[in-house]
């Protein structure tokens, strides 16, 4: 094969035994690789009804026939396991060195089985794989381990590593890497934090088997170009997503106060603007020539990298209009391992919980003292923090009197930074993202604003289908970051190209996206297998965007509304072709060519 | 009337606003200082989408936005 190494390497850290997997191109051609190859291992080697904290989970990283090539934006990873905060199919992606030394190892993906007695990490420097001893390491920051292990395999190795909250099995803990980049929401940190696993070091020497080495590296050098050449990019290169804050909070669809409005009156105070004087360097992923990664000094003087996302949800999500403050709480949850915009949620539900006397300690909105010492609660699970720690749907449960309608999530995962009450194509984005309420899988709001968004429309239902076959489908799986497609206007025609000169193959767009339907279609039955009263009732948004309108801005008075959202609902499953409760059909199962899946659904 | 240009469409106007009196209603493009032509942009009046054939008014909020796709 070309593109793909067609090695798959297994690593079982209960028996402390590794070994290699080829796989067919058959596979590599129908589910492409990242998101496709995760969810289709975890279907076929799993029984139903695993604990994802117990040794039987897998932990799941995979590259895809782009990763690590020198073209756009290449230098992710997916990282994917049955979700213990979710319980159902979760993943996440991210930008790190590991995933191109994993595919210069000669390998496009790790899965990780079993539970280690002690605390370990795994070492992978081409065909040589160790399990070594991490009990220096368990315990300590994201950021002192990886230096520690960079110390250790120099500054070419790639590190995934989880900290503090990953080890106590914090339920919205991610996997990290190079101090900033996240990936893995649904607690994939937890579930590498249960098999013992600190880290995975990465060192490879080799070169990627291409079918056009010279064709790639030009049309590569062609690409990058384009992108630099692009009229939006100078300004990409100044804020990065951080320019999002602004055009949120003038689109009222900014998280603020946990989600109750979707303006902030203090939004200049963290906006891209704001962050530009504070700025001290940018980082970012390797392959990358738009690196997003804006690094500020915050309040104690310390680095800390920011997006969009962290900054909505710890910022003005949970009132806090200071970005040095708010930079403070990102560092922290990136040093101990914790997701920013799950963090930002519960914080956010335990301040208006606090509010609304429910709660016995009090929690101002705005502190940046209570926002920390919640976040440390939720890291180490101290007192109240055991619960925190479990996100916040279980939370809602717990406390009761009708939090669970302002316990912003769908399917456990908590929201990220997009107030869905006059965006209801978004809302249902968010509703039917295959992980949970995550941005990844689709973003409808910028074309929903363009056209009209108080519209309950087949047409917004079919751009919903579009973008989530392209995002959460082909851009997962390549694995290439999708940035530079929307946000600076890179064409989706570079992919194909790639991908030829890459693999050898031909693809054309709708091919790509038949991959993107078949991983979900398969995602969504991984769900069912999980729950059995999986259906229609899990692909609602929060009940907060229903019932309690906006009170301020120019949208003000605006929610969604429930008859048209019900509607759109039943029309999504009608295009995707599933049925009325949102189970794909034996007849787009077979047409997917997932006629086993199909067979377990219906034995 | 007031124009607010958000992101990089700051960039392209060099203000990230502008306030223009006019006597009478005009097509958005003529008083626009760059064309939208082949350019990706999201045209806001008054909280409704519009376009750079949008006749505005001098009491009317204009928004000119770039399509961003989350972080």
């Amino acid at each position: 094969m070309h593109g793909w190494n067609g090695q798959i390497l297994r690593v079982d850290v209960t028996k402390k035994k590794s070994s290699v997997q080829s796989y067919s191109k058959d596979f590599a051609l129908k589910f492409l690789g990242g998101r496709g190859f995760a969810v289709k291992v975890l279907w076929d080697e799993f029984p139903k009804g695993v604990d994802p904290l117990s040794a039987q989970n897998k932990l799941i990283f995979a590259a895809g026939p782009l990763t690590g090539l020198p073209v756009a934006s290449s230098g992710k990873i997916v990282v994917a396991a049955k979700s213990p905060l979710t319980g159902g199919y979760g993943d996440g992606n991210l930008g790190t060195r590991a995933a191109v030394n994993l595919r210069q190892a000669g390998y496009d993906a790790i899965i990780i089985d079993g539970k280690a007695d002690n605390p370990c990490y795994i070492y992978i420097e081409n065909e040589k794989v160790e399990i070594l001893d991490a009990s220096d390491l368990w315990g300590i920051g994201t950021f002192e381990a990886e230096d520690e292990l960079i110390k250790m395999h120099g500054k070419a190795a790639g590190v995934l590593v989880i900290g503090q909250a990953g080890e106590n099995l914090v339920k919205i803990a991610p996997v990290l890497s190079q101090k900033g980049r996240a990936g893995g929401r649904p607690g994939m940190g937890a579930v590498m934090g249960s098999k013992h696993v600190k880290a995975v070091v990465i060192k490879g020497t080799k070169d990627i088997p291409l079918s056009d080495p010279d064709g790639l590296k030009k049309l590569g050098r062609e690409g990058y170009n384009d992108i630099k050449n692009k009229e939006s990019y100078d300004f990409w290169i100044r804020q990065g997503t951080m320019m999002a804050l602004e055009w949120a909070n003038e689109s009222s669809c900014l998280p603020t106060y946990n989600f109750r409005e979707g303006v902030f009156d203090e939004a200049k105070g963290i906006d891209g603007y704001r962050m530009e004087e504070l700025k001290v360097a940018r980082r970012g992923c390797p392959n990358c020539n738009m690196q997003c990664g804006n690094v500020v000094r915050d309040i104690k003087g310390e680095e800390a990298e920011l997006d969009y996302e962290n900054v909505g949800l710890l910022g003005s999500n949970i009132g806090l209009g200071d970005l040095e403050k708010v930079a403070l709480l990102n560092r922290q949850a990136d040093e101990w391992g914790l997701d920013t915009i799950s963090a930002g949620n519960i914080i956010g539900f335990v301040m208006e919980a606090s509010e609304k006397k429910l709660l016995p300690d009090t929690y101002q909105w705005g502190s940046l003292d209570d926002a920390r010492a919640l976040l440390e609660k939720i890291a180490f699970r101290q007192d109240f923090g055991n619960s925190l720690a479990e996100g916040v749907r279980y939370l809602a449960a717990k406390i009761g009197k009708e939090s669970t309608k302002w316990a912003m999530h769908c399917k456990g995962l908590e929201c990220s930074a997009y107030d869905c009450h006059a965006a209801p194509g978004m809302a249902l984005a968010f509703a039917t993202s295959s992980i949970g309420a995550h941005h990844k899988d689709a973003w409808l709001i910028s074309w929903e604003i363009a056209t009209d968004r108080s519209a309950y429309s087949r047409e917004k239902v079919a751009k919903l289908i579009e973008l989530q076959q392209i995002r959460g489908g082909v851009f997962e799986s390549l694995v290439a970051c999708r940035l530079p497609w929307i946000e600076v206007g890179f064409s989706l025609e570079w992919y194909p190209r790639f991908l030829k000169a890459a693999t050898g193959e031909e693809f054309t767009h709708q091919q790509l996206l038949t991959v993107g339907d078949r991983i979900y279609a398969l995602i969504r039955c991984f769900w069912k297998r999980e729950y059995p009263d999986f259906g229609r009732s899990w692909d609602m948004p929060p009940e907060r965007w229903f019932t309690e309108p906006l009170t301020k801005g120019p949208m003000k008075g605006t929610k969604v509304d429930r008859a048209g959202y019900e509607k759109m609902l039943s029309w999504y499953y009608e295009m995707r072709g599933w049925d009325s409760n949102g189970i794909p059909t034996n007849k787009t199962l077979e047409n997917l060519g997932l006629s086993d899946a199909s067979a377990a659904l219906n034995p | 009337m007031k124009i607010k240009f958000l992101g990089w469409i700051a960039s392209l106007s060099g203000k990230r606003e502008m306030d223009i009196e006019i006597e009478a209603p005009v097509q958005l493009r003529e008083i626009l200082p760059f064309s939208l032509h082949e350019r990706n942009i999201i045209v806001i009046v008054n909280n409704r989408p519009g376009s750079e054939q949008s006749v505005v008014k001098n009491e009317d909020n204009v928004t000119l936005m770039p399509v961003i796709s989350g972080g």
